[in-house]
């Protein structure tokens, strides 16, 4: 069985080496994800949306390629302006910028891009051998979920987005991750074709296009804070030798395969992202340093781990989006919107319908992976050439993207009129300090959340006894109850007392 | 506009979009363009077209003298009609996404692409 799965495993990647046009696509995106990463004010998750649109007539396994590669790439890409000019270019390599700035100013930029190309490469493959693995597992287990399960599986998703993302108070996320869950309700339930907040319009019927709201929540913000920012690029600084030292690379392996892990475990908690992980592992790397004074000074081991693991999320985050349909990051989001349109339905079904997807994505990454390692070896150059463009002439090419590439989904005009003010709503929460991931996760696990929830009541005639007597959905339960409890005042100071006792209680 | 990075020419823009996009939409809307102008084809196509050769004209004027800004004002025009007739045209005639509303530049197009010269 595991050398069946081996050999088609290897089958996959030589075909799709085979393919001229596949190389030059999966080539070509990584590139194109690289610049966007590396441009202050474009993202992977933006890039992933306006391909999703460009991608649409290719055939399935063409699209994946040309999206997958173009999140792997603009996940990594981010790392160059945080290197060399001090502004992440994506909020991923945030904590990039803290090591990786200061080894450029030391005139070891280069060293820097090469180590950060590599980690991020080797933490891309080490999150696929997760996604090869884990995957089948947990799709087998999931089959055995029923529809209170899915239920407070999505619930959970929308409650832990709005938790982790949040950039001050966490009920913003919650509010933002339910707005996202009642944009979801609107046309006719899947259930009784009841229509739900249609106000008569037609168009509403069928719900709210999800590609049209993600592009509209991600592109717009960006296009107007980008315009409003004004930021001044600093002259980057000059690169000298690319490619690292391989003694460099194995004294940094725990590091490497610790941050991974960290990458994997993150990525796959739904809409949390990148940027949580590359600064929980920076944070990780910096408290199990014998020298921790070093970090932010030019420390390697700070540029490593926040790469690997910012990279190895990318895996991460395919893992419930593959098994359960559950989004593990804003960009898995937008794939998740990419493979419903081209009829592929990811979840516990997905080993059945299409059996070899799971090991297509896993190539398709493997592929990325290599490509951008060897992209960013030899292109590095060039890409600290576009980091000079004003990011402001970049803004009507994407603005144009986001407009055709929204109508161009269903040919549908409608679209439009949903995208534009999604996205100035959107800016606006992001303005008061709400995070758009939730409502982004709570727009795609809506119906699934709607539909499982009315469903399960309609077999257990009401009762919601079930959660209780199930012990999946018991577990999920007193997560998601923790989850809530855990925010509030009086269990932080409960639980800080109860530490401070027990801490008493071992010292004596 | 916003790569030259000037606030003042900046307001002027935006002022003289208000007003003429405020004329625009009251023309429309009192459904002027089917009784002044309707023996002119494409009649709402010239009045954008000529809006925005206005508007071209208007910053042109403003940054006249100023060396660095007419280079940044040259830039943003070249980028501001190929980057949308680009990727119009790679939607239109490449991914065959027939656009919502066809009008006087799409049929120009039309008329190069579908030209008897290319056979």
């Amino acid at each position: 069985m595991f050398l069946e799965r081996l050999g088609s495993f290897f089958g996959i990647v030589g075909g799709i080496i085979s393919d001229p046009v596949s190389v030059a696509i999966l080539f070509g995106s990584v590139f194109l994800g690289i610049i966007f990463g590396a441009m202050p004010g474009l993202t992977s998750t933006l890039g992933v949306a306006l391909l999703t649109a460009l991608t649409y007539s290719m055939d399935t396994p063409m699209a994946m390629i040309c999206l997958l590669a173009i999140y792997v790439g603009g996940t990594y890409g981010g790392s160059y302006a945080s290197i060399l000019i001090n502004i992440p270019g994506t909020a991923a390599s945030a904590a990039t910028a803290l090591d990786g700035y200061p080894l450029a100013c030391k005139g070891e930029g280069g060293r820097a891009i090469g180590l950060s190309t590599t980690a991020s490469a080797i933490g891309t493959i080490i999150s696929m051998l997760f996604v090869v693995s884990i995957s089948p597992l947990v799709s087998t287990f999931a089959l055995q979920f029923t529809s209170f399960e899915f239920f407070l599986l999505a619930f959970f998703g929308i409650l832990i987005s709005g938790t982790l993302t949040a950039p001050d108070l966490v009920i913003k996320g919650w509010i933002a991750g339910f707005l996202g869950l009642f944009l979801a309700c609107v046309g006719r339930d899947q259930l009784q074709f009841y229509p739900r907040f249609t106000f008569g319009i037609p168009e509403l019927d069928s719900g709210i296009e999800v590609v049209p709201v993600l592009i509209g929540a991600f592109g717009i913000p960006q296009i107007i804070e980008v315009l409003r920012n004004k930021t001044q690029m600093a002259k980057a600084k000059k690169l000298q030798r690319i490619l690292p030292e391989i003694g460099t690379v194995i004294r940094n392996l725990p590091t490497i395969c610790r941050s991974a892990l960290i990458g994997v475990g993150i990525g796959a908690v739904p809409g949390i992202g990148e940027d949580i992980a590359g600064w929980v592992s920076y944070g990780t790397a910096k408290n199990t340093s014998k020298e921790p004074e070093k970090f932010g000074k030019g420390e390697i081991k700070g540029l490593i781990a926040s790469e690997t693991a910012n990279n190895a999320c990318v895996g991460g985050a395919m893992i419930p989006l593959l098994t359960l349909g559950i989004p593990g990051s804003p960009p898995a989001a937008m794939l998740l919107g990419a493979l419903m349109l081209h009829g592929v339905t990811p979840g516990p079904m997905i080993s059945f319908e299409h059996p070899t997807f799971i090991l297509e994505v896993a190539a398709i990454l493997l592929l990325a992976s290599m490509a951008m390692w060897v992209t960013g070896m030899v292109l590095a150059k060039q890409v600290v050439k576009v980091l000079q463009i004003p990011t402001e002439l970049f803004m009507p090419i994407i603005g144009v993207l986001c407009i055709i590439g929204s109508y161009s989904l269903g040919l549908n005009i409608f679209n439009l009129y949903l995208m534009l003010p999604v996205g100035i709503i959107a800016y606006f929460l992001t303005n008061m300090g709400y995070p758009i991931a939730p409502l982004v996760i709570g727009v795609i696990l809506g119906p699934m959340a709607d539909e499982n929830l009315r469903r399960a009541l309609m077999v257990s005639q009401g009762s919601f006894m079930p959660v209780f007597q199930r012990p999946v959905s018991l577990i999920l339960f007193i997560i998601i109850v923790w989850t809530i409890c855990s925010q509030f005042r009086w269990y932080k100071r409960g639980f800080a007392a109860l530490k401070m006792k027990l801490g008493k209680m071992a010292s004596n | 506009m916003f790569y030259l990075r000037d606030a003042v020419l900046l307001i002027k823009v935006f002022w003289f979009t208000v007003s003429v996009a405020t004329f625009l939409s009251l023309f429309f809307i009192m459904g002027l363009g089917e009784t002044a102008l309707k023996d002119l084809e494409f009649a709402q196509d010239w009045l954008v077209i000529g809006f925005i050769i206005s508007l071209c004209l208007l910053v042109g004027r403003n940054v006249r003298g100023h060396l660095e800004v007419v280079q940044k004002y040259r830039l943003s025009i070249i980028i501001a009609f190929v980057a949308p007739l680009t990727i119009g045209v790679i939607f239109k005639y490449f991914l065959l996404v027939p656009m919502p509303f066809e009008g006087l530049i799409v049929q120009l197009f039309d008329s190069i692409w579908y030209a008897d010269m290319w056979s």
